[in-house]
């Protein structure tokens, strides 16, 4: 008896029906493996039988009946512990399986032109009502999105809450991924619906090697993929600013190059405007003519930044007729100025030993760019050479003092003993106003004292007064006589005068100084704070700081300050009170924004979206010490008119510190102001700016790229697809599915098998009764 | 070698003194001021400290100031070329002392050899010229071999070791800091060219002349030069007024004619004519 036949009888016996064209094969589910159950039996039955034989008492055929029950009912058992099963197969009729892939990045929000709907949208009406609806009743689809990461979507439903707003378009990377993973899935072919806008290596191989190359990078990626390409075909009409390459950061007054490169797409034979603005402020422009379909243009901007601090810079071109993205025409970055060197105009009434040593002292610092003139010859000095026997040269007062010219290229004017009458004449008034210009837009000036300062000097009245910490107008302009500088409560901490961390050895280095030979005597402006006074006299001022608008000024009202380094060495000291007051002074006057009361800032100056922005803020006291519990009202705008801010308000910790967070909601030139209020917080404002751009390129080059996509299915067998039209299609798949139902019906755990080993058991103890067995 | 009048008033004597300040008036009209202080400005500044003065140094028990009035003579010269407000005087100060460093600029004549210098002397000086101090020596024998100019260059061995008196080439600074120079000169006419020390920051607080500057404006109380010019006559006087004008205002002003807006301008001054 064959197999089948075995199988036949099964089927009969336990009455089961087997239906035409099902297939069926016997099982075994036994727990131990088939032949250890089988030689359990046949050892079983050798124990039952074998005793049989030496019962001589017994008529043969007795025994033979005997064994045969035995034999029987051990075989009973046998198939029991098998545990036997007939499995019924049917073969079921099984779609392929095809992965849809769709392009989720933000290149597939725009449309071909203004009006026209979206890529994105122009992709689900492909896939609802165009040639890709007919595929799910071909073939068992499964939808996945791809950007950045590759993510398999529940259904074609569930595309309805996708927004293609990926940062990038990594086909490869979700190529890779089914490969990996296609032969667990069963695909047999991928579906891509994208732009073709493919930001990896992919598409720059195809670009630069054809198909060869595109199959080479495809490498073992075995699927047919097939493309449907979303917006090509169809006019494009797109200017970008694709990139810009400046510096991380520019040093003040030196002049540093933005370059743009711009992709004109679909405006040949047309020409525009680049526009550089910072602050609002046009800085610059530069027209661009554009002479090919698809055209790269590089345009370059140098600017000369005037500030220190953090400046945002815009680099923007009008919106074309048809262009279809407007967006991508406007880009910003920000940029951080530094100061290279601190450029200091010491301007000096006469040689003396204060100009001697001063000079000496800033010349020496590798970090100052001093630029000195000194009077070396007044009016009344006698000329008896003709003009070539002198080394002097023009004092170029109306340059050096004029906004519009030299002024503005320095950080800091020190005047020394300077008498402005006999030099400015007839335009002092108007050269005065300038230079209180200067202090106003963030310049610092120092004056100190002599003969010919502050009211000596004629300065009362004067615009110059309107800047300066004190007021000329004290008589006698100037007393020869030795004083002591006194420190203030307020110099002991300001950072001018910090010769020692610790006030009162502060204290005690000022007290230790060398007297001074004389002093102008003034009174404090309003606003001012005084650092120094004439020992015994409070009311008579010797240094004294003042903000003024964006700038700051300082007044020594003194000429004899090299006493503090010449003949402080004589008295056996170190002369370096002096050069830490001079470095700190000059720091404080070019105003860094690290000097200020109130700081706020962010890490960066450039951000991506998405990312969170830190923004720190410090705040100090008029003491420069931390203040704490400052009430900090924080504002963060996008810098165009009519923004709306967001709005923080909080307080500072122990370290005069607050940090708060923020997520930029779309991508742009963003401001934050701050303003303090507090106990000891006299400046309490400050800003800063920082940008947030798009991540990534997805927004450059957004042409769709058919060709692309088409190179793509050739190589690797797929098809290109239309974007229109209805027809079902009908795609080559590489796996076709051999899955059949299978029904199992266990034999083993019927009840016949059972009664009929009890009944032989029961006929096999009754036999061996009757016949007088044990 | 000083050539040194001495005597009464002969007729030809009167005729040629009265012919060389003739002559030094039409080079120079206010050096005839010079004979008396009647015309220096008077001082302006807030104290001494705000004023100009140059000390004279003392070491150890060297010879007395052998040009004496001149310093003075020198400051009235400044004065009167220049905006600087000077005080008239010059105070003797010891190299030791701690009154060295109320006077930025010293000045050392001399023609015999100078004592070797105490240990104080030369801790003191040598702080002084480190931190800004000045001091501008001068020989005045004459000679090209002088005890003075053996000792001095023993001094300055002792106050910079490993350093040496150097040549002090005309490009340097001091030949334009008022007046531009192009030669050296003084009584005599030993060495044509300035010696010194130039330390690290590129500055020279010690200058030597080997030419006895200081002779040539030495005068005695009528006002009429001490000494002849030679080999120059007047026009080497007035060369000599010149270069101490430009020692002392390079004690006042350092560098500052080396800045790039200054060479600039009197790189244009070649083309034209300007005035400060």
């Amino acid at each position: 008896m064959t197999a089948a036949g075995v199988v036949d009888v099964l089927l009969r016996l336990f009455a089961i029906e087997r239906l035409e064209g099902v297939g069926v094969e016997l099982w075994f589910d036994a727990p131990l493996r088939v032949p250890v159950v089988v030689l359990l039996g046949l050892l079983a039955l050798l124990a039952l039988v074998l005793p049989l034989a030496r019962l001589s008492r017994v008529s043969w055929w007795r025994r033979v009946a005997i064994a045969s029950l035995r034999g029987v009912l051990v075989t009973l058992v046998v198939f029991a512990l098998l545990r036997p099963a007939v499995v019924l197969m049917s073969p079921v009729q099984v779609k392929e399986k095809v992965g849809v892939l769709i392009d989720s990045s933000r290149s597939m929000s725009i449309g071909e032109t203004p009006e026209q709907p979206s890529r994105w949208d122009r992709a689900l009406v492909a896939l609802r009502e165009g040639p890709l609806a007919a595929l799910a009743s071909r073939y068992d689809l499964e939808y996945y999105v791809f950007g950045s990461a590759l993510t398999r979507i529940a259904g074609m439903e569930s595309l309805d809450a996708v927004a293609p707003d990926d940062p990038e378009t990594d086909l490869s990377g979700a190529l890779e991924q089914l490969t990996r993973e296609g032969k667990d899935l069963g695909l047999g072919a991928l579906v891509v619906v994208s732009d073709g806008i493919v930001r990896g290596g992919m598409r720059r191989a195809w670009r630069s090697g054809g198909d060869a190359r595109l199959r080479e990078v495809l490498g073992s990626m075995d699927l047919p993929i097939h493309t449907m390409a979303v917006g090509a075909g169809d006019a494009f009409v797109d200017l970008a600013i694709d990139d810009l390459e400046y510096n991380a950061f520019a040093f003040l007054r030196q002049p540093f190059e933005v370059r743009v490169a711009i992709r004109a797409t679909g405006l040949e034979n047309t020409s525009t405007v680049v526009r550089l603005t910072s602050g609002g402020r046009l800085l610059a422009t530069r027209s661009v003519v554009i002479d090919a379909a698809d055209a790269e243009v590089a345009v370059a901007f140098e600017v000369n930044p005037e500030r220190v601090g953090k400046f945002t810079y815009t680099v923007s071109s009008p919106v074309l007729a048809g262009e279809a993205v407007a967006e991508n025409n406007r880009r910003s970055f920000t940029l951080k100025v530094v100061r290279d060197k601190t450029r200091v105009l010491q301007v000096a009434g006469a040689p003396s030993w204060d100009v001697k040593f001063l000079r000496r002292l800033l010349k020496s610092d590798p970090n100052i760019d001093l630029v000195s003139f000194f009077i070396l010859r007044g009016p009344s000095d006698q000329s008896m050479f003709p003009p070539r026997a002198y080394s002097l040269i023009e004092f170029p007062y109306q340059n050096l003092f004029d906004m519009n010219r030299d002024l503005k290229s320095f950080d800091v004017v020190v005047f020394q003993n300077f008498a402005y009458r006999p030099y400015l004449r007839e335009q002092s008034r108007r050269l005065l106003g300038s230079l209180a210009d200067f202090v106003r837009q963030g310049g610092g000036l120092a004056m100190l004292g002599g003969e010919m300062a502050f009211a000596a000097g004629e300065y009362g009245g004067t615009p110059l007064e309107e800047v300066m910490p004190v007021r000329c107008n004290r008589a006698p302009s100037a007393v020869a006589v030795p004083v002591r500088f006194a420190i203030t409560p307020q110099g002991l901490r300001h950072p001018v005068t910090v010769l020692h961390f610790d006030p009162v050895e502060n204290r005690r280095k000022w007290e230790g100084l060398p007297l001074l030979d004389g002093y102008n005597p003034t009174s404090a402006q309003a606003g001012a704070v005084v650092l120094g006074t004439v020992a015994g006299s409070p009311d008579i001022p010797l240094l004294a700081v003042r903000d003024v608008g964006k700038g700051r000024t300082m007044a020594l009202m003194t000429d004899a300050s090299w006493n503090w380094t010449f003949k402080a060495v004589g008295e056996g000291g170190s002369g370096l009170e002096y050069v830490r007051f001079w470095k700190n002074a000059l720091r404080w006057l070019v105003g860094d924004p690290d000097e200020g009361q109130v700081q706020v800032d962010t890490e960066r100056e450039n951000y991506r979206l998405g990312e969170e922005t830190v923004i720190q803020l410090k705040v100090a006291g008029t003491d420069y010490a931390p203040v704490e519990g400052a009430h900090v009202s924080l504002d963060v705008f996008l810098d165009q008119p009519d923004a709306t801010p967001v709005h923080f308000e909080g307080t500072t910790g122990p370290a005069g510190a607050l940090i708060e967070r923020f997520w930029a909601p779309e991508a742009g030139a963003y401001r934050v102001t701050a303003a303090v209020t507090g106990k000891g917080v006299s400046r309490g404002r400050d800003e800063t700016v920082f940008t947030v751009s798009e991540e990534g390129p997805e927004m450059k080059d957004l042409a769709a790229d058919g060709p692309f996509l088409a190179a793509l299915s050739r190589v690797s067998g797929g098809r290109a697809l239309g974007e229109h039209g209805t027809a079902a299609l009908r795609l080559p798949a590489k796996r076709r599915s051999s899955l059949s139902k299978r029904l199992v019906v266990p034999l083993w755990n019927r009840w016949p098998p059972y009664l009929a080993a009890l009944a032989l058991l029961c006929l096999e103890w009754a036999l061996r009764r009757r016949w007088g067995l044990r | 070698m000083e050539t040194r009048r001495t005597g009464g008033w002969t007729r030809r004597r009167f005729l040629g003194r009265l012919a060389a300040v003739g002559t030094a008036a039409l080079v120079c009209p206010d050096i005839l001021e010079y004979v008396s202080p009647r015309g220096a400005r008077t001082a302006r500044a807030m104290g001494r400290a705000a004023q100009v003065d140059i000390g004279y140094l003392r070491i150890g028990d060297a010879e007395p100031n052998p040009r004496p009035g001149v310093i003075e003579l020198m400051l009235l010269e400044l004065a009167r070329n220049t905006s600087v407000d000077v005080a008239v005087e010059a105070v003797p100060v010891a190299a030791a002392s701690r009154e060295l460093f109320d006077h930025p600029m010293v000045f050392l004549f001399g023609a015999r050899a100078l004592p070797p210098l105490t240990g104080g002397e030369r801790s003191n000086l040598e702080r002084y010229l480190r931190n800004g101090g000045m001091l501008f020596v001068d020989d005045s024998s004459g000679l090209f071999s002088s005890p003075f100019d053996e000792s001095v260059r023993r001094v300055v061995a002792r106050l910079f070791p490993g350093e040496r008196l150097e040549r002090i080439p005309s490009t340097h600074v001091l030949y334009r800091t008022f007046f531009m120079l192009d030669r050296v000169a003084g009584r005599a006419a030993v060495k044509g060219y300035l010696e010194g020390i130039t330390l690290g920051d590129g500055l020279t607080p010690l200058i030597y002349s080997r030419n006895d500057l200081a002779g040539a404006f030495a005068r005695d109380p009528l006002g009429g030069y001490l000494y002849e010019c030679v080999p120059g006559g007047e026009s080497q006087r007035v060369a000599a007024y010149k270069l101490a004008i430009n020692i002392m205002m390079y004690a006042l002003c350092l560098n500052y004619k080396h800045d790039l807006t200054h060479v600039r301008a009197l790189l244009d001054k070649r083309r034209g004519v300007f005035d400060e």
